[in-house]
C-alpha cells in the first residue's frame, strides 16, 4: 500500500435526513472523494440528500440492518478498487480530521485493521448507561471473541483491501461489530487500536442505539453462531 | 362401537385425512413424497390414539412414562421445539438470500450524486 492511495470511506445511513448533509460537508471539506453512502431502506429523503453532493450513493430497497449495509458499501468500495476502507457513520458522531490517524498504521503495512477506541480516545457527552453497556460490550467481546481492545461497537474503523475482502460481514444487524472481531482473530489479522473521539449529541442520542440493542446482539450472535 | 362424543367428533376426520395424504404418498411427485408419508403415519397415530385411548397409556408405560397424556404431551414438547428452531433456521437463511438480492441490486443501480455543490 503507498503514501499515494486514496481511503474509501463507507457510510451506512437509515434515517439520517437532518444529520447526513452537515457529515458528507464536512467529510468533502476534509478532501475525501470517494464516498459511499449506503441508504439502508430509510423511510426519509436520506438518499435524496446523498445525492445532492458528489458522493456515490447506493439504495437498499429493504431496510436490512447496519450491519448488512456495511457489507454493502464495502463490496462496492472493494469492486471499485478501493486500497483502504474507513467505516463511517452519518450521524455526525465521527471526527473526519481524525481518518489520516485512523488510516495511518494501514498505510504503513503495520495493521491490517485499525480500530477506532473512544475510550483510547475521548466519549464527548457519553451518559453513564451508555458508558456502562459498551464496558459490558467490551468485556464480552474479550469473553467471547477473544480479542483484546479497549472498545467494541464503534463504528469508525480503517480495513486494508486484503482485511476488508476477508472480512464478510454476514449479521444484517448490530452484531456484527463482534463479528469483524471473530473474523480478525480467525484470519490472524493484525489490528490496532487508534484512539478517536465520538461526539455524542442530543441529536445522535435522539436517533441512536437504545442500550437494550445490546440485549437483541447478544441474542443475535448466540443463536446466529447455531445457524450455518 | 361405543364412542364417546369427542371420539365422533375427531375420529373421522383423522381417518379421512390419513386416507387423503396415503392416496397422496402413493400418487404425489417424488419430492413431496417424504412429507405426505409423514402426515400420513401423524394422522394414523393420532387416529389410533382416539380410536383406543389406552393405547397411549400403554405405549407410555411401556416407555417409563406414567400416563399416555403426558406422552402426547412431551412427544408435542419435541415437536414444538424442533419446529421453532427448523424455521428459526429457515428464516435466518432467507434473510441471508434476500440480502445477497438487496446487495447486489444497490451495487449495480450505484449512482453518482451531484458533481456541483447545490446543497440547499
Amino acid at each position: 500500500v503507498s503514501a499515494e492511495v486514496e481511503p474509501w470511506v463507507v457510510i451506512a445511513a437509515y434515517n439520517e435526513e437532518p444529520r447526513l448533509a452537515l457529515t458528507l460537508e464536512k467529510l468533502l471539506a476534509a478532501g475525501y472523494r470517494n464516498v459511499a453512502v449506503v441508504d439502508d431502506g430509510s423511510r426519509d429523503a436520506t438518499a435524496e440528500v446523498a445525492s445532492r453532493f458528489p458522493v456515490w450513493v447506493l439504495r437498499h430497497l429493504l431496510n436490512l440492518g447496519q450491519g448488512a449495509a456495511l457489507q454493502t458499501g464495502i463490496a462496492f468500495a472493494l469492486k471499485q478498487g478501493a486500497e483502504v476502507i474507513v467505516t463511517f457513520d452519518g450521524d455526525g458522531q465521527h471526527d473526519p480530521t481524525e481518518i489520516p490517524r485512523l488510516i495511518a498504521p494501514i498505510l504503513s503495512g503495520e495493521a491490517d485493521c485499525a480500530l477506532g477506541s473512544r475510550f483510547l480516545g475521548k466519549a464527548e457527552n457519553i451518559t453513564f448507561a451508555r458508558k456502562l453497556v459498551l464496558k459490558g460490550g467490551v468485556l464480552f467481546t474479550r469473553l467471547v471473541s477473544n480479542v483484546r481492545v479497549t472498545d467494541t461497537h464503534n463504528g469508525f474503523r480503517a480495513l486494508s483491501r486484503s482485511a476488508a475482502q476477508k472480512i464478510k460481514i454476514t449479521h444484517n444487524r448490530m452484531a456484527h461489530a463482534s463479528e469483524i472481531y471473530d473474523r480478525i482473530r480467525e484470519h490472524h489479522l493484525r489490528f490496532v487500536e487508534v484512539p478517536v473521539t465520538i461526539r455524542y449529541s442530543a441529536e445522535t442520542m435522539a436517533k441512536g442505539q437504545s442500550s437494550w440493542g445490546a440485549v437483541r446482539i447478544v441474542l443475535d450472535l448466540l443463536l446466529g453462531r447455531v445457524v450455518k | 362401537v361405543n364412542f364417546t362424543v369427542f371420539q365422533w367428533v375427531v375420529f373421522p376426520p383423522l381417518v379421512l385425512l390419513a386416507l387423503l395424504d396415503g392416496y397422496r404418498v402413493l400418487f404425489a411427485k417424488p419430492t413431496f413424497r417424504r412429507d405426505r408419508f409423514l402426515r400420513f403415519v401423524v394422522w394414523l397415530v393420532a387416529a389410533a390414539a382416539v380410536f383406543n385411548p389406552a393405547l397411549a397409556s400403554e405405549v407410555a408405560a411401556a416407555v417409563g412414562i406414567g400416563r399416555g397424556t403426558d406422552l402426547v404431551l412431551y412427544l408435542f414438547v419435541v415437536a414444538f421445539l424442533f419446529a421453532a428452531f427448523y424455521f428459526y433456521s429457515r428464516s435466518v437463511r432467507t434473510e441471508r438470500q434476500l440480502t445477497q438480492v438487496v446487495r447486489h441490486i444497490a451495487v449495480m443501480e450505484a449512482k453518482r450524486g451531484a458533481e456541483n455543490a447545490n446543497r440547499s
